[in-house]
């Protein structure tokens, strides 16, 4: 069975690794992001959290995007940066070693 | 907002502007002369009225008449067509109710409000606590700052936030008040960002910030696009000039720009920001005591017109160019 796994560093923080099976989708709290190196994981989108509206129609905030889709694709090993905090004043950059695991 | 709210809107805003001017034409008669009515607003006989406004698009394109409300084979009345936002509120001041997603202090949610009401020096909308389910809906969980725009809250089911101020605590700056709420707040009163006017994305370097966002968000294009590079349509918007020094304008730096000077961005509403919330959301109203909710509608006063003036139709200015 894969996993939705739910990361939001600036309240739960950053474990240095991250353990994940093949198939699990990972969803950062996150400005921004990038694989930095390795295999394994596939980076979805950096996307803008939106709603269903009352009327049936998507709206989306003004704001910048706040969620970083990956999934584990493959057993390897890849290091992620997680960006959080003000994408036009005060970036904050933080890396986390994804695992992926048969 | 369908075609017929918009066209109320504006009548009530160009009747509003009446009434702030001391128009008394209507209410006396409509044309009787009265050497006490001080300045008046004075309009052309119908005759001129198009071409008045042909005048006035040729001598600045913002006059033009905006092409999502045009009726059929009909224009508007360029009285009416002097201010748009596809999100506004409407003349009529109002309150909006404030409500908090997460258990919060007396004390952070008073700071908060405190700084949305900001604009309430200005115009003629407002925001008050309250312990229910707030117009405005509040969370500081994780996702950054943002909010919906205008009457789009009124749209977010009930159980999500309206406006998300990440972790904000009593211990946040004072800075990060003004320019971080007051900046959400005018999404919620309708707002755009002003990075996105034409005249300040003309200054971004598109490769430039593609590279940027890229090196330091690993943003795709598509996201520098939506974020900084798509402006916003000039035939939907009204307002000041393009404005860096706006609340509502990010900080861009120098080297995504084509001249190598960063987009200041705004720290706080600044003089424009005020004067453009007092125009289209005028006070005089709350001041008289006339006051809205989003759910009952103020009680509006019956429309005045213009005085209108009229002379032989020989003595009529024709303009060449």
């Amino acid at each position: 069975m894969s996993r939705l796994i739910d990361v939001r560093p600036d309240e739960d923080g950053l474990p240095p690794e991250l353990v994940v099976a093949v198939g699990d989708v990972i969803r950062v709290a996150a400005n921004g992001g990038r694989i930095r190196s390795g295999s394994g994981v596939e980076l979805l989108g950096v996307l803008s959290e939106s709603v269903v509206g009352t009327d049936g129609s998507v709206l989306t905030p003004l704001g910048a995007p706040g969620a970083v889709l990956l999934r584990a694709r493959s057993p390897g090993r890849a290091v992620v940066d997680v960006i959080t905090g003000d994408p036009f004043r005060a970036p904050v950059t933080r890396s986390v070693t994804i695992r992926v695991e048969t | 907002m369908d075609e017929t709210g918009y066209m109320k809107a504006l009548r009530d805003i160009a009747r509003i502007a009446g009434e702030a001017v001391g128009d008394q034409a209507s209410s006396d008669g409509g044309g009787a002369f009265d050497a006490d009515a001080g300045c008046r607003v004075m309009a052309l006989p119908d005759r001129l009225q198009t071409k008045a406004a042909e005048v006035a698009a040729k001598e600045n394109p913002t006059n033009a008449p905006l092409q999502e409300l045009a009726l059929g084979d009909g224009v508007l009345d360029p009285l009416q067509l002097t201010i748009y936002t596809g999100r506004y509120w409407g003349p009529v001041p109002k309150t909006l109710t404030v409500s908090f997603m997460e258990a919060t202090a007396a004390d952070l949610r008073a700071r908060i409000v405190e700084h949305l009401n900001a604009w309430a020096k200005y115009g003629g909308m407002s925001f008050t606590q309250t312990s229910g389910t707030g117009d405005v809906r509040i969370s500081r969980g994780p996702g950054g700052y943002w909010s919906y725009l205008g009457t789009d809250i009124k749209l977010i089911p009930a159980n999500r936030q309206t406006m998300n101020l990440q972790g904000f605590t009593m211990s946040t700056d004072e800075k990060e008040y003004r320019r971080v709420v007051r900046h959400e707040a005018g999404h919620t009163l309708g707002f755009p960002h002003e990075h996105m006017r034409q005249a300040l994305v003309n200054r971004i370097d598109p490769e430039k910030a593609y590279e940027y966002f890229k090196r330091t968000q690993g943003w795709p294009k598509e996201m520098v696009d939506q974020q900084v590079l798509t402006p916003l349509d000039p035939t939907k918007i009204i307002g000041t000039e393009a404005d860096q020094d706006s609340i509502m304008c990010y900080q861009l730096p120098g080297s995504i720009t084509k001249d190598g000077k960063p987009i200041r961005g705004g720290l706080d509403i600044n003089p424009l920001d005020a004067s453009f919330t007092a125009t289209i959301y005028p006070k005089i109203l709350r001041d008289q005591g006339v006051a809205g909710t989003t759910t009952e509608a103020a009680e509006v006063p019956v429309p005045r017109t213009p005085t209108v003036v009229d002379w032989d139709p020989q003595e009529d200015v024709v303009l060449t160019s």
